[in-house]
């Protein structure tokens, strides 16, 4: 009887939210809006140049400025010169794709071609983002290959290091560091041959198109062997403290708006009801007064649920948010249900006119929300606020909705969260009935 | 008749301010039992008293033989329909019906046929799918009583039932209310609408102030507290007007003292609560 009862208020409570014009926009229509705006303004709308690539200059010569230059320019990239420290950090923490080091000597081994050493550089990438690895060495290798490319047909450039690479064979022979004389006699005898062809009209690139293409052709083929970039990849495992998109961080605001007015349309409903006397009617019936608050709350908490579910549905199969431990979801769900029908409870009862609750009611809630997270993302937030936010059960709300979907919390770091919440929708359970109890008695 | 509801010596205050003073009567079981003053009088606060809304600060009230205020069977026996309009305005009538009759218990087809038979009683059948924010005031008041009636409480308290409502919906609800008292309900009818009272109490307690002032069926009243019988004619042109307690007496002796085809009119006027209420409180009972 008693579970009848509890469910007529449930039923009743659900009817009467749906049938609100007003209060069925800021429980269900408003938190979409929110998650749906701030999730592009967040996502950049597709603002940016490309693949972020942190790129660390250890060599600091003309060759690899030059190359850092090329790469700039590049279309499919977004180039910011950093430490190798704040490089490794940023792939770590997940905020860009990867990094890319020009270590000493990188300069000298593209500025050499025949002195057996090859350009390296260093890439580091999140292991499971493999098709940005891809491009990535795609469009290094690509423009290492144009420089490459470009230095055989450019006739200075290319006379110039191939005097270089004699220099250096002859110092070598002279501090005895060769090992092989005669391989080192034939490379001697190809670079004098080549030097000569690059001093003929044939290797000019001013000649003819026709005559340019011949030699680049000759220069391909020739050299084919050669490579342009030697790529050492790392594999950098990401810490992921940062969501994936925007819109993993506005859906649970949006749901957490949802919460509010939910939490706000049934602390309403129980103002109302007092001043019309039906609570009255109700509180003289056969139904006790913890069944008719009881009955109120599981409407809130029920339409919680509903609300939050509907939004991760909504962000899930549009905006590709993903909740990567659903058990764990379960359970901040069902925490955050509780800890907010907790509240409206207790903000059901602290007021006696409709204005009142209004205004009490969503003025906390905007203090809740701002110091919480709930209007601007919590790491955004000033440091100065951090111990304040503490007393938000808004930032917990988002905290526990974040966990399972891209923080990835473990048990350990769910647990406490979650018994945060439920101690506040408790204490807020609690208190209310308390005053309700204390308030039926007096006028 | 037993005793339905016993007021002994009840009193209340707010923040040092007596709303109630030491009020003792009982009503009987299967009569209507009026409440009537002025607005302020204390008779909400103590309908709130007897309903178990509000603690009483002294006294004791005793419902159906040995129940206290707030008990269940006490509450599962006692039905209000309060001044203010306990319904839902987005729910239909229905929807409201069913609601508070699973709040008291019903359930299946006991309530379907609470519902059908509190709508019937009050007229509202054809209304029973509407919203009750389309309904007039006098609809909404007729409403209010099919939801105090629905579980067919031992005790009925109608709280001002009638205020803001057309005379034809007055009159439903005082048809209503005079045939719910014929199926055997006990009534307590507050109001400061003595015509009301005069029409469909046995029995009135008048309050002022916190206090009883009075407490005796109208008859009884308007004997012990009313004035004479107000005669009024004219007689050649001039108006006369005479007191009595006995107006036939005195009409019968103006018939044959006078020449009778010299009256040109005549009029008696009945002692009225007004009276009553004036006499016993000096002042009207519409001042509050």
């Amino acid at each position: 009887m008693m579970l009848s009862r509890l469910l007529a208020v449930t039923q009743k409570d659900l009817k009467l939210l749906y049938r609100d014009k007003g209060g069925f926009f800021f429980t269900f229509i408003f938190p979409i809006i929110m998650a749906v705006f701030f999730g592009s303004m967040m996502s950049g709308g597709g603002g940016m140049k490309g693949i972020s690539l942190q790129l660390v200059d250890q060599d600091q010569t003309v060759s690899s400025r030059a190359f850092i230059q090329k790469l700039d320019a590049a279309d499919e990239l977004t180039i910011v010169q950093v430490d190798e420290d704040t490089a490794r950090n940023a792939v770590r923490k997940g905020k860009v794709a990867a990094f890319l080091i020009l270590p000493k000597g990188f300069g000298e081994a593209k500025g050499n071609l025949f002195s057996g050493k090859t350009a390296t550089v260093q890439l580091g990438v999140d292991p499971k983002r493999s098709a940005i690895k891809g491009l990535l060495y795609g469009v290094l290798m690509n423009y290492a290959a144009e420089d490459m490319q470009a230095s055989f047909t450019d006739t200075d450039k290319l006379s110039t290091q191939i005097d270089q690479s004699l220099a250096d064979i002859r110092k070598a022979r002279e501090k005895g560091k060769l090992k092989d004389d005669a391989k080192a006699d034939r490379l001697v005898t190809f670079l004098n041959d080549f030097q000569e062809m690059v001093a003929t009209d044939s290797f000019d690139n001013n000649n003819s198109t026709t005559e340019s293409d011949k030699a680049k052709d000759n220069v391909e083929g020739g050299f084919n062997g050669l490579q342009p970039l030697v790529i050492e990849t790392q594999d950098i495992a990401v810490n992921r403290d940062g969501p994936p998109s925007g819109y993993d961080v506005s859906f649970p605001q949006g749901i957490i708006w949802g919460m509010m007015g939910c939490l706000s349309a049934f602390s309403l409903s129980l103002v109302s009801e007092r001043n019309q006397g039906a609570l009255s009617r109700l509180l003289i019936s056969s139904a006790n007064r913890s069944t008719i608050l009881a009955g109120k709350a599981l409407a809130c908490f029920s339409t919680i649920i509903f609300i939050a579910v509907s939004l991760l549905l909504l962000g899930k199969l549009v905006f590709g948010i993903q909740v990567r431990q659903p058990a764990y979801m379960l359970m901040s769900l069902f925490a955050i249900g509780f800890c907010f029908s907790g509240l409206m409870i207790m903000f059901s009862v602290v007021s006696k006119s409709e204005k009142a609750a209004s205004g009490i009611t969503w003025a906390a809630m905007m203090l809740m929300a701002m110091a919480g997270g709930g209007m601007i993302p919590l790491a955004f937030l000033p440091a100065w606020m951090t111990p304040i936010s503490q007393f938000s059960p808004v930032k917990w709300s988002i905290l526990v909705l974040e966990g399972p979907m891209w923080r990835q919390f473990s048990l350990a770091e769910m647990l406490p969260v979650l018994a945060v919440l439920m101690g506040i929708g408790l204490t807020g359970f609690l208190l209310g009935v308390r005053l309700f109890k204390w308030q039926g008695k007096s006028p | 008749m037993p005793d339905i509801l016993i007021l002994d010596q009840i009193s209340k205050q707010f923040d040092q301010t007596s709303v109630i003073n030491h009020l003792s009567f009982e009503v009987e079981e299967g009569e209507i039992f009026g409440l009537l003053g002025p607005n302020g009088a204390g008779k909400t606060t103590l309908v709130n008293i007897i309903t178990g809304l509000l603690d009483a600060s002294a006294g004791a009230v005793t419902l159906f033989g040995n129940y206290a205020p707030g008990d269940a069977y006490a509450r599962a026996n006692i039905g209000l329909a309060s001044q203010s309009l306990a319904l839902y305005e987005d729910l239909t009538a229905i929807e409201n019906l069913q609601f508070f009759g699973r709040m008291q218990g019903l359930t299946g087809g006991n309530l379907d046929a609470a519902v059908k038979q509190a709508l019937a009683g009050v007229g509202l059948t054809d209304k029973a799918d509407q919203r009750v924010k389309h309904f007039s005031g006098g609809m909404k008041r007729r409403l209010n009583l099919a939801v105090a009636i629905l579980h067919q409480p031992k005790l009925l308290i109608l709280d001002e039932p009638t205020v803001g409502v057309d005379p034809q919906s007055r009159n439903a609800i005082m048809e209503s209310i005079l045939h719910l008292r014929d199926q055997g309900h006990t009534i307590i009818y507050t109001t400061h609408y003595m015509e009301e009272v005069e029409k469909l109490c046995d029995r009135v307690a008048i309050m002022d102030k916190g206090q009883l002032i009075a407490l005796d069926s109208v008859n009884g009243l308007l004997q012990a507290h009313g004035d004479n019988y107000h005669i009024r004619y004219s007689q050649d042109n001039q108006i006369h007007n005479t007191e009595t307690d006995n107006p036939l007496a005195t009409i019968r002796e103006l018939l044959e003292s006078e020449q009778p085809a010299d009256i040109s009119s005549l009029s008696v006027q009945s002692p009225t609560l007004e009276q009553v209420f004036l006499n016993l409180t000096g002042h009207q009972l519409r001042d509050g």
